[in-house]
């Protein structure tokens, strides 16, 4: 099993890759990936190869898209397939995060987060729940730390797939859509 | 308090937006006890100086502000709170004399650590002349001991002579003397650290470092801010955002530049790696012209900076391809069976269109009092007519700087505050625009064309027969792509 560069991850058997927090050194990793299977180890090497350029498409950008495809009325919110998410821990910042919450639509932040695997966030959110801490980690670990690498955005409306590869929606439209 | 500013002798244009804008930036932040940070700075010269001299004068409210501005800059070599000047030393021994003992005695006492440097301006002061001028000061009382490395104060001397007019620098009238004490100046080590030559992956129209640190100080970029870059590329500009703290989000539409990169090791991604700086928040591949926001989306950025296409080193593209062209080709239908993995070809982008679209996008989506910086480019044959620089009713433009590229064209920074609201009014006169330019696809491309502009023979002065030593470039010799 080769490690390269400053991979962290671990690949659990449901197939997300979970990145752990800051400070795990190599050699866990290598502890971890013993306790596989063959198959889910070899699966794991790719992955950590990918590891080097995690850091993809987020629910905060799934928040501000929607399809707009012309003829469309209600492009948002898009659905999310989600084929491989990751997480990655990031550095929490309460302000960001509390300008975020007043500008993103919750309703689809809670149902997009499910379909990531999340299932943690209230239904209903108001803003005197930034106070609690407990919420603003779980907001902040749906909004930034949740990352989805392999999948698709597909409109409500025609069902269009706009293809998520290595963590980049691509948005754009065939010629006949514009 | 008037504070002694020198800056760099680069980008002139470039130097008092930046302190202006970092004045806002921190003056915002700070408690008001020390009096409003004015939305416009004074400034005042040397007497009888040139506006393209280093040296200035700037009144700021506080000693802090002024240290928070010098840091952050680019530009700004060192402001200085000024113990003394004059047209000789012999003034200035007065000068300094005459200054009031409570500004200077704390500064002295025998517990701290002090450097004095001889700086100047044009000529070159060989050491053992340094020297003397240092030990000229003697009747100021140090009474500290000397450190050369981290000192407690640093003491600058710098001394600016009439040095002829021909060396390429700014006239000066008179020789003037300086001696001040620093009270910030600007970290110039930012600059090698990310200079473009050590970067893993660079596009062909990478933001070169020192601008995009400009850029990012254009738009007070700092934490807990989101910055948008619709024509992120390589991602220069957003490093430098990030750079300052800044949450980044960038845009293009051509997918191999922001998903392939060079490989595992060479993408967007792996620029801010590089600085260990966070990663952008999202990436993704859209085109300026159609947006993907959601249309309920608004005032959700902080700031939005870009370097558009111009279409003289890359042109830019919007989605719509063949069937833009009319008549050429018939409108494009895309088989069924081809839609997945499809790859949709695109259509030349006007900067006209490319322009009107990004001050649409801004006025839409900045928060108010958010910044738009953008590069805009301009013929430099034009420069005696009046240059018009874009407009929108719901910004003001607050700075124009210029970069000159080539004889031919340059480009200028221009930055704008979002004042009033995204009407629907405006949204509409936008639309219509928008399907204007949609109709008028090809006459549009050729109007706004700058490639021929800057790369075509000069035809018209060959045949007029003029030495093209006689042809008078109006701006002064010094004036150049970093000048």
């Amino acid at each position: 099993m080769k490690v390269v560069g400053d991979c962290k991850a671990v690949v659990p058997c449901d197939g997300v890759v979970r990145l752990p927090r800051r400070g795990l050194t190599h050699r866990h990793h290598t502890l971890h990936h013993r306790s596989f299977s063959r198959s889910v180890r070899v699966k794991c090497q790719v992955l950590l190869l990918y590891c080097d350029l995690l850091v993809k498409m987020r629910l905060l950008t799934h928040n501000m898209l929607s399809s707009n495809i012309k003829g469309v009325v209600n492009g948002f919110p898009l659905r999310i397939e989600a084929e491989k998410v990751v997480e990655k821990t990031v550095e929490m910042n309460g302000e960001f995060l509390k300008k975020m919450f007043e500008k993103i639509d919750w309703k689809a932040f809670v149902d997009a987060s499910r379909s990531m695997g999340y299932t943690e966030l209230p239904e209903e959110a108001d803003s005197s729940m930034l106070d609690s801490d407990e919420f603003l980690n779980r907001f902040h670990h749906a909004l930034l730390e949740l990352h989805l690498e392999e999948g698709a955005l597909v409109c409500p409306e025609t069902g269009r797939r706009f293809p998520v590869n290595k963590g980049i929606p691509n948005m754009l439209l065939h010629e006949d859509e514009v | 308090m008037w504070y002694l500013c020198v800056f760099y002798h680069r980008l002139l244009d470039y130097r008092k937006p930046e302190v202006e804008s970092l004045a806002q930036l921190f003056g915002a932040n700070e408690d008001h006890q020390n009096g409003r940070v004015p939305s416009q700075l004074q400034w005042k010269f040397p007497l009888r100086y040139h506006p393209d001299s280093p040296f200035h004068f700037v009144n700021l409210p506080s000693e802090q502000l002024a240290r928070n501005i010098a840091t952050r800059s680019i530009l700004v070599k060192g402001m200085y709170e000024l113990w003394g000047e004059g047209t000789s030393y012999e003034e200035l021994k007065e000068s300094v004399l005459s200054y009031p003992d409570e500004r200077k005695l704390p500064y002295l006492d025998s517990d701290s650590t002090f450097k004095i440097t001889v700086d100047s301006f044009g000529k070159v002061i060989s050491l053992e002349e340094q020297k003397e001028l240092i030990q000229g000061l003697s009747y100021i009382p140090f009474k500290g001991r000397v450190k050369l490395k981290n000192p407690d104060h640093n003491f600058w001397l710098i001394e600016v002579d009439n040095y002829g007019g021909n060396n390429g620098l700014p006239p000066i009238v008179q020789k003037r003397v300086f001696f001040g004490r620093e009270v910030g100046g600007a970290d110039r080590k930012l600059i090698p650290t990310y200079q473009l030559k050590s970067r893993t992956y660079l596009g062909p129209t990478a933001m070169d470092a020192e601008m995009a640190f400009l850029m990012a100080n254009q738009a007070l970029a700092t934490s807990g801010k989101l910055v948008f870059d619709p024509f992120v590329g390589t991602g220069s500009i957003l490093v430098a955002a990030a750079h300052f703290g800044a949450m980044t989000m960038g845009a293009d539409i051509d997918i191999r530049v922001v998903r392939d990169g060079r490989g595992p090791d060479c993408n967007v991604w792996s620029n801010f790696k590089q600085y260990g700086l966070p990663m952008p928040v999202g990436l993704l591949r859209a085109d300026n012209n159609l947006p993907a926001w959601r249309p309920s989306l608004k005032e959700v950025f902080d700031a939005i900076i870009c370097d558009p296409p111009y279409g003289v080193r890359a042109g830019g593209r919007k989605s719509g391809g063949r069937k833009l062209l009319k008549g050429a080709v018939e409108p494009y239908i895309v088989p069924d069976d081809k839609r997945t993995d499809h790859i949709p070809s695109t259509a030349p982008y006007s900067l006209v269109e490319c322009v009107h679209d990004l001050l649409d996008l801004a006025a839409k989506m900045l928060v108010m009092g958010g910044r738009l910086v953008f590069f805009y480019p301009i013929l430099r044959e034009d420069d005696f007519a009046e240059t018009h620089f874009p407009e929108h009713p719901c910004f003001k433009l607050i700075s124009t700087s210029e970069q000159i590229l080539s004889s031919r064209y340059s480009r200028v920074l221009l930055t704008m505050v979002k004042t009033g609201p995204y009407t629907e009014e405006i949204a509409e006169v936008a639309r219509i625009k928008h399907i204007q330019f949609k109709e008028n696809h090809v006459k549009w491309l050729e109007d706004g064309n700058l490639h021929s502009a800057v790369f075509s023979p000069a035809a018209a002065q060959l045949t007029e027969a003029v030495d093209p030593k006689f042809i008078k470039d109006p701006k002064p010799k010094y004036r150049g792509k970093y000048v």
